[in-house]
């Protein structure tokens, strides 16, 4: 009778353990490999949202042409801002003896954004002192500019006054 | 003659058979081991398939993961980049904005001759910045019986407003000069826009 429950026993154990190697494949695959695949598979979605941003941005940075010569062209400007001054005008017209600028004044207003110059010239140099002075200082604004013949000279002198507002 | 006798070795049997069935399953288990069988069977041809599947995404996630760094890399990169370049296209537009809003007085004064014929003479010039609009004044002596027929024309880069002829103030009149009676002081204003 013993030996008849033992065999009973072992028959159901070895039952069970058939049935639990019939499920392992499918247990394996539902709870090992499918959580594994899911997150590589949004590992791979995120690369490929990746390379789109990559070649959206590359699409975005190529919008930019000539970069190099641009910063080139804003240092310039930049240097051009800074170096604009009263003080600077009058050495770079009182430096070049072609120019024959006399009684060349600068007054600069309170707010040191704003000032005046006036001068004395010949007719003949006073065209290209002033496209001289304005390719020199390209970020000084010219608010306006009176010119009258110099009633010592008047043939050949121009008196000009010019109010200007700094960069 | 004696004969050879071979003894056969006695076998004792410790463990007999025994006389009834420890167990018998039922008929019915037979097709429960098929069952199991089966399931088996296709439960490991479902794991095969998928784990050849799972190593194919394996070394698509290995690719993935060096292709993530590099973009991640190069995306940083581009960033920088971009931020850099806007920044200078906008320092270098906001100049090119400013130089071109910015009066340059070449075009105007190369063009203020044109306006003033022989018989005339200019006294007083005043070139003035009002907003977006650029105004010419122009202090003129000219002979009493000329008819003067002005150049509308305005300069290269400009789109001329109105073109008046006022009564000339007294300070652009010039100074301690004998009028002569046959001229007349006149004074030309014209405004002018930028295009």
């Amino acid at each position: 009778m013993n030996t008849n429950i033992r065999a009973q026993i072992a028959a159901i154990l070895g039952i069970l353990l058939l049935a639990s190697i019939t499920v392992a494949p499918w247990m394996v695959e539902s709870h090992w490999l499918k959580p594994r695949e899911v997150k590589w598979k949004a590992i791979i979605k995120h690369k490929d949202a990746l390379v789109a941003t990559e070649l959206a941005l590359d699409k975005a940075a190529m919008a930019y042409q000539n970069i190099p010569e641009k910063k080139e062209a804003n240092q310039s400007f930049q240097h051009n801002r800074e170096s604009t001054s009263l003080d600077s005008i009058q050495s770079y017209v009182g430096s070049n003896p072609k120019y024959m600028v006399f009684n060349f004044k600068t007054s600069l207003a309170q707010d040191n954004k704003s000032g005046k110059i006036s001068f004395t010239a010949s007719y003949n140099a006073l065209g290209q002192m002033l496209t001289d002075v304005w390719n020199n200082y390209q970020f000084l604004v010219l608010n306006s500019m009176i010119m009258k013949p110099n009633p010592n000279h008047p043939e050949e002198e121009v008196m000009v006054s010019a109010s200007v507002t700094l960069p | 003659m004696k004969t050879f006798t071979k003894k056969l070795p006695v076998i004792t049997d410790l463990q007999p058979e025994p006389q009834d069935v420890v167990l018998r399953l039922p008929p019915w288990m037979k097709y429960l081991f098929i069952l199991l069988y089966i399931v088996t069977l296709s439960g490991m041809a479902l794991l095969l398939r998928e784990s050849i599947d799972e190593f194919e995404l394996y070394q698509e996630r290995v690719q993935a993961e060096h292709i993530i760094a590099d973009t991640t890399r190069q995306i940083n990169a581009l960033q920088a980049r971009l931020t850099e370049d806007q920044a200078i296209q906008k320092d270098y537009d906001n100049y090119k904005i400013r130089q071109k809003q910015n009066t340059r007085p070449g075009v105007i004064l190369n063009w203020i001759p044109s306006l003033i014929s022989k018989l005339e003479r200019a006294h007083t010039i005043t070139v003035e910045q009002k907003g977006d609009v650029t105004e010419v004044r122009i202090a003129l002596e000219k002979p009493i019986a000329e008819n003067t027929s002005r150049i509308t024309n305005a300069p290269p880069g400009y789109a001329l407003v109105s073109s008046i002829e006022e009564t000339p103030q007294y300070s652009e009149l010039p100074q301690g000069q004998k009028a002569n009676p046959n001229n007349e002081f006149t004074a030309l204003v014209l405004q002018l826009k930028k295009q």
